[in-house]
């Protein structure tokens, strides 16, 4: 068959021609009438979109202003405190709120200091004055008198006696300690001392306090030198944030195990806030035996705080002398929590000790004063004869008076020999700490004194040594606080921030016509204005320059609404990028410590837009792409770029669109070519 | 080799077929190219017609002129080649218009307030939107 095929073409060869022909002719005819029936389909298609679209605009309404711009983040305290809630209880008005607290309400910020640094000496056994203090409080107040010194006796077995005390009254005293040195080079050891006392409700009038000294021993020498009486008008003493206890009376048999003596109660109202705690008593044998006896502070019985608060400190006095009173005294900063806690100067001894003059002070150091402190609860130990470092305070002080307290416990290895220990301002020695040991106990170096420093650079230090290479001087709870006087200024404020972003790419800058900030607060006493301020980008500082009110506002106690208008001046105070930083601050110190609630704080933007709302009745998503707006003066169009979906109702703002007085139409089109209209006026 | 040749230029008998056959050949390629071409240029041209759609989205009026906004909404450019109003072409300034691009066709034209035009925009691919517009009081 095939071969048959094959011959008869062969034969005919045009009739192969013609087939190829017809063939490639209907290919051509093929090829066009498909490409008409398929771009037919296409366009038809198009067509049929465009029929079934049906976008209609249901509101056209002018805004005024944006919605409103919410912290985002949480709220920076610059000065006072946050008590509880968070930023994200402020994004609405609902009675729900975040507490701030302004800072303690300044301390009555009269201090008063005297000094008699020079050595004196007596061999008389009745009392001179070595220094005293004498001033007026300028009101009824708590004042907290603290006493340092160094003292020595030339003849071993016989007792110097040293007695702070306020107003001549014996009912006042602040310390007396005697003390029998046990040393054979009686001209070298100079020991230190401390001790404090707090008077509460001292009269406004005048009063003086003394610092006395003498030899108890007829015919014998003691001296005195490097004497420093402290005078601080504290807060009156309320447990909240400061409290104190005494304990007057002579302990016996204190106990092998710690036990609060001087026990002080304080609650206070703010979290982890630091505070001062200084405790001192006076111990004595009541035997000719050996003894030992211990103090510390404590927070709480058990629960120490061991970054902070010496759990350690530990002195141990082995005095012979069955008359002698050795005053024992430490410092610390802790770190409370709020709620109640048990400061307490804990003591524990051999059963033939005695304690009296036990007290324990607790102050608040943070927002009401400006303060430094190191504190090395290790113990080190050096064979060198030159000074060592132990604990080194460095920080740039204002030009401002400070209240300085040292100690550092100290100890030889080698009774008979003798350490140094000393605290130094700027390598300069304030007191020089020498004593030769004889029982193998610590011993503390005692330093408190007010200081007028300079603005400028400041190094404390505490140093020690050992008299002899082959002896090992060990020292360990090393304390150095300096507190700055309060100036008055920084007391009983609140300073909170809040970052907030507007919109930019639905409030471009160049719609906006100005912004409003706006508050609802309770403040929980009326004394004083609150103010809003905002952060200034050309003058890079917080103002409220420019707003159209700059008087404050005055809160009712209740909840109270506080807006600003930033008026033309808005630009300053918004970033390119839409970041307002607002401010609220307080009109300045004042006696109260005032409680903010915030239930909402807001910016947005005044604005001269037009909201859209279409409606897509169609089957199929629409896509706008075209906005007119019209009236008898001008056709003005813009791009948008807004899809509907079918059967949604999608609502547009427009900042930069502001709608014309009158009647005026409004057009959208879409991107298959149909037009939705609106009239309005 | 020379041999080769030789005798292929004696044998003149087989050059005939051959040069015919090669003839068709070319015959044939340049007929497959006019027919290739003409199908393209058909189809082009009904490519451009039936793809183009344009709106008018907006009239204006304005001294002297109206202004029409008008926006490709079909597959191809558009041009537009004349514009009619009530019957009669105008003058207007040359637009030309890419895929979903939109823009201002100006027609010079005195018209007169409150009146009823018909306005045809025509393409050069005869595509033509009509309407009736009223002009402003």
């Amino acid at each position: 068959m095939w071969t048959i095929t094959r011959l008869r073409l062969k034969r005919d060869r045009r009739g192969v021609s013609n087939i190829i022909v017809v063939v490639l002719s209907l290919v051509i005819i093929v090829a066009i009438i498909a490409n008409i029936i398929l771009w037919s389909y296409e366009m038809n298609q198009l067509d049929w979109e465009k029929m079934k679209e049906d976008m209609s605009i249901t509101n056209v309404e002018r805004v005024t202003h944006s919605s409103w711009f919410v912290a985002q983040s949480e709220y920076t305290v610059n000065v006072g405190s946050h008590i509880s809630g968070t930023y994200t209880v402020t994004q609405a008005v609902d009675g729900q709120y975040e507490r701030f607290r302004e800072t303690l309400p300044a301390t009555t910020s009269q201090w008063e200091y005297a000094e008699s640094l020079s050595e004196s000496s007596s061999s008389s056994t009745s009392f001179a004055e070595k220094v005293r203090l004498t001033f007026t409080p300028s009101s009824v107040g708590d004042w907290l008198v603290i006493i340092t010194f160094q003292a020595r006796h030339t003849n071993t077995g016989d007792s110097f006696e040293v007695r702070g005390q306020l107003d001549d009254d014996s009912a006042k005293i602040i310390c007396l300690p005697n003390q029998e040195p046990e040393i054979n080079d009686p001209t070298r050891e100079y020991r230190t001392f401390g001790h404090f006392r707090v008077f509460q409700d001292l009269s406004a009038s005048e009063h003086h306090i003394d610092v006395d000294y003498r030899t108890q021993d007829f015919g014998t020498t003691m001296y005195i030198k490097n004497v420093r009486i402290v005078a601080i008008q504290i807060e009156d003493i309320d447990n909240v944030k400061n409290a104190y206890a005494e304990y007057e009376n002579q302990v016996s048999n204190p106990g092998s195990g710690f036990t609060d003596y001087a026990e002080a109660t304080i609650t206070p109202t703010d979290d982890n806030k630091k505070y001062l705690v200084i405790g001192c008593a006076e111990v004595q044998p009541s035997t000719w035996s050996s003894y030992y006896s211990e103090a510390r502070i404590s927070v709480d019985d058990t629960s120490y705080y061991p970054e902070e608060a010496p759990t350690g400190v530990y002195f141990r006095s082995t005095t012979m002398d069955l008359a002698d009173w050795f005053p024992l005294m430490t410092s610390a900063v802790v770190t409370l929590s709020s709620g109640s806690h048990t400061v307490a100067y804990q003591l524990r001894g051999a059963s033939y000790v005695d304690f009296r003059r036990i007290r324990i002070f607790v102050m608040r150091l943070d927002d009401l004063y400006t303060y430094e402190y190191v504190r090395d609860g290790s113990e080190t130990s050096t064979t060198s004869t030159s000074w060592q470092t132990k604990s080194t305070l460095s920080f740039t002080s204002s030009a401002a008076d400070y209240l300085i307290l040292s100690t550092m416990s100290g100890q030889l290895d080698t009774d008979g020999s003798s350490f140094q220990n000393r605290f130094t301002i700027g390598g300069a020695s304030q007191i020089d700490h020498f004593e030769e040991q004889s029982d193998g106990s610590y011993r503390s170096m005692q330093f408190a004194a007010i200081k007028t420093l300079a603005a400028e650079t400041q190094t404390f230090k505490t140093e020690y040594r050992t008299l002899s290479s082959f002896d090992v001087a060990r020292v360990k709870a090393s304390s150095i606080i300096a507190i700055k006087k309060p100036s008055g200024t920084s007391d009983g404020r609140l300073d909170v921030k809040g970052n907030f972003v507007v919109d930019m790419s639905t409030y471009p800058l160049d719609s906006i016509r100005t912004l409003e900030i706006q508050l609802r607060y309770m403040a929980d006493d009326a004394g004083e204005k609150w103010y809003l301020k905002a952060y200034n980008w050309s003058s890079l500082t917080y103002s409220d320059s420019g707003f159209n009110s700059t008087l404050g506002h005055t809160p009712t106690t209740g909840w109270d609404y506080y807006a600003v208008n930033l008026t033309d001046e808005w630009q300053n105070y918004v970033h390119d990028n839409g970041t307002i930083h607002v401010k609220f601050v307080d009109e300045g110190a004042d006696s109260n410590q005032t409680t903010i609630d915030i239930d909402f704080l807001g910016v947005r933007a005044k604005i001269d837009g037009t909201r859209f709302t279409f409606e897509n009745e169609g089957a199929l998503t629409s896509h706008l792409v075209s906005l007119w707006i019209i009236n008898s003066t001008n056709h003005q169009r813009y791009d948008i770029n807004v899809f509907v979906n079918s059967a949604e109702t999608t609502t547009y703002l427009r900042a930069d669109i502001s709608l014309p007085e009158g009647e005026h139409t409004v057009k959208v089109v879409t991107e298959r070519g149909n037009t939705a209209v609106y009239s309005g006026s | 080799m020379v041999k080769s040749m030789r005798n292929i230029l004696r044998n003149r008998r087989g050059i005939t077929p051959v040069l015919s056959s090669l003839l068709l050949m070319v015959i044939a390629v340049a007929a497959m190219s006019i027919a290739i071409t003409a199908t393209y240029v058909i189809t082009d041209n009904l490519h451009d017609t039936m793809g183009e759609r344009f709106i008018v989205e907006d009239v204006w009026f304005t001294t002297g002129k109206i202004s029409i906004y008008i926006r490709n909404v079909g597959k191809v450019s558009i041009k537009i080649a004349a514009v009619y109003v009530n019957h009669t072409s105008q003058s207007f300034t040359p637009l030309k218009l890419e895929e979903d691009k939109h823009g201002w066709l100006n027609v010079t034209y005195s018209w007169s307030s409150n009146s009823v035009y018909h306005i045809n925009v025509v393409t050069n691919g005869g595509t033509k939107v009509v309407d009736y517009y009223t002009s402003p009081s």
